[in-house]
């Protein structure tokens, strides 16, 4: 009895470029010139209104430019700078995805869409600039699922918080006083342990012999630094971890890699400043030991949070007991037989 | 992707041109006396000057009244009123922050409530900071410094950043109305070890606090809610 000939293996699909992206993009136009017009007013719409609409500080500032000037140093907001590039990465990162999810639009996406156009204007009524950059990321994906369906916006949701990170918040998250003096009295503490006599009056460090002299700034108390962590871990589960509990854990843990972070920082500040020399440990060194202390201790307390979390530790402990069956075998040469 | 959704969703983000019709807000009464007494209990106060950094970073319709006050043993007290002009953001710094530009370092800052009998609990934050000064010698010898604050708008008082902002937003938003808020501060210098007889941090609590209670009445119009 004859066979069928087995069905060909579909194709594999080339992975998507920047340029196909943008010729398939130009022939979409060109067949659709209505939308695309439409297409192109929306997005205009959206750049007037964040970018051009000056609603804040007695009318002289729009969202867009209030956000950015609120992403200094002294709001502690710096990485915001890089949240919108990273967002835009993520879905480029995800393009395959994108192109593979089932199109079908959602009249969900409307509601979201209003909801979103609500938030902005009640941040406009409130003269609130935070509550305006809310709005952006609920629009994006209003906009995404009214008109492409919930396949593509699900890739969208991640990319849609992640823009939240845009959002200046170190204004409110001002009562750092307890963590500036944390920081100051567990680094007093490591002082102590090597013999480096430090006396603590309030957040400043002095050292006993009056060789250096450091106060705990705002900065240093781990605002800064557990903005800029909640923003890296949000980021490192988003690729590594795929149980939920997990990500959240590992986000929440955010908080302590911070602390940890700076503490080592500041220790080292002060190693330096007693061992080294106090001008050079104040200046070029206290500026660039966020780099070099800081991120390498806080990174790697996430790393091994991490590593502590997905290790099986049912596996662990069974390996705990054949190290000893191990070394009974090397003892005596070879296998390990019980037939006496 | 049809031509009629892209014409919705282009109609719904029109809907953003709301901003234009939005009512224009007023503005409520003051809850405050911008005008610090002459005389408070054993206390006289002189007007003392508002720098010029002050003004130039506060906003144009920022108003100021700002009076030290001492009381003949040698203790004085600086007292200052900040009125927000119509936008907040311009007018009102924490002092956490301006304290820290000035050269002090935080060492606390509990919520303290004084009991000012004839009107209410008020709540404020008390900022206890400490900076080295030089002495005559050339020892350096930490100087502490106790600074109460509060905000008060057009009928409640409250210490918290955060609660102020909240009230804020919600009368914008669901009343239509923009508060001018009073940031008062009442600071003195704790002068125990820097002066003979000088006093510690509580007694310097219980002055500021005591202060606090007289300043109240003539300063906080009858409308204003103290406390929660």
């Amino acid at each position: 009895m004859p066979t069928e000939p087995p069905a060909p293996k579909p194709e594999p699909v080339p992975p998507l470029e920047f340029g196909d992206m943008c010729s398939l993009f130009g022939k979409w136009c060109r067949a659709n010139v209505a939308s695309a017009v439409l297409l192109a007013s929306s997005f205009g719409l959206l750049v007037y209104f964040y970018g051009y609409y000056y609603a804040f500080h007695n009318g002289t500032q729009s969202t867009a430019l209030w956000a950015s000037l609120a992403w200094n140093s002294e709001n502690n907001q710096e990485h915001s700078w890089f949240v919108l590039p990273i967002s835009i990465g993520l879905l480029w990162y995800h393009r395959e995805k994108i192109r593979e999810a089932r199109k079908e639009p959602s009249n969900l996406g409307l509601v979201w869409l209003l909801f979103g156009v609500a938030t902005f204007v009640a941040g406009v009524r409130m003269i609130d600039a935070r509550t305006a950059v809310i709005s952006f990321p609920i629009i994006i994906y209003g906009w995404v699922l009214f008109l492409w369906g919930r396949e593509v916006a699900r890739v969208f949701v991640f990319p849609c918080i992640f823009l939240l990170f845009m959002v200046p918040v170190g204004a409110l998250l001002h009562n750092t006083v307890f963590l500036q003096l944390l920081v100051a009295d567990t680094v007093k503490f490591l002082a102590s342990l090597i013999g480096v006599g430090v006396e603590q009056i309030g957040t400043s460090l002095r050292a006993s012999d009056g060789k250096f002299n450091f106060d705990i700034a705002e900065g240093c108390s781990g605002i800064r630094s557990l903005m800029a962590m909640i923003t890296l871990s949000t980021l490192y589960v988003h690729f590594t971890q795929r149980e939920t509990w997990k990500q959240w854990v590992i986000i929440a843990g955010s908080v302590v890699f911070a602390v940890i972070g700076n503490v080592g920082r500041i220790f080292s500040v002060v190693l330096v400043a007693r061992f080294i020399d106090e001008g050079f440990a104040a200046g070029r060194y206290h500026d660039y030991s966020g780099l070099v202390v800081f991120f390498p201790s806080a990174v790697g307390a996430m790393l091994g949070f991490a590593k502590l979390l997905n290790t099986d530790w049912r596996a662990v402990a069974k390996e705990a007991v054949k190290p000893e069956r191990a070394a009974v075998g090397r003892k005596t040469g070879g296998p390990i037989s019980y037939d006496y | 992707m049809t031509t009629k959704r892209t014409l919705v969703l282009f109609a719904a983000l029109l809907v953003m041109g709301a901003v234009f019709f939005l009512p224009k807000f007023f503005f409520q009464p003051l809850g405050i006396e911008l005008k610090l007494p002459e005389t408070l209990g054993a206390w006289s106060g002189t007007d003392g000057k508002i720098t010029e950094e002050e003004i130039g970073i506060l906003g144009k319709e920022t108003e100021f009244a700002r009076k030290i006050y001492s009381n003949g043993q040698g203790d004085e007290l600086l007292v200052t009123i900040v009125l927000s002009g119509h936008d907040m953001n311009t007018s009102i710094h924490r002092p956490e922050r301006c304290l820290d530009a000035q050269g002090w370092s935080l060492a606390g800052s509990p919520t303290v409530r004084v009991d000012v009998s004839t009107r209410g609990q008020l709540d404020t934050k008390a900022l206890k900071v400490v900076r080295m000064v030089k002495t005559g010698d050339g020892r350096q010898i930490p100087q502490m410094m106790l600074n109460y604050y509060w905000f008060t708008g057009q009928s409640r008082t409250t210490a918290s950043h955060f609660d102020r902002w909240l009230i804020d937003k919600c009368d914008r938003l669901f009343r239509g109305y923009n508060q001018r808020w009073a940031y008062f501060t009442v600071a003195a210098t704790i002068t125990q070890g820097l002066k003979p007889n000088g006093r510690s941090e509580a007694e310097t609590a219980a002055m500021i606090e005591d202060f606090i209670k007289g300043l109240v009445p003539p300063t906080h119009l009858a409308s204003v809610k103290i406390g929660k």
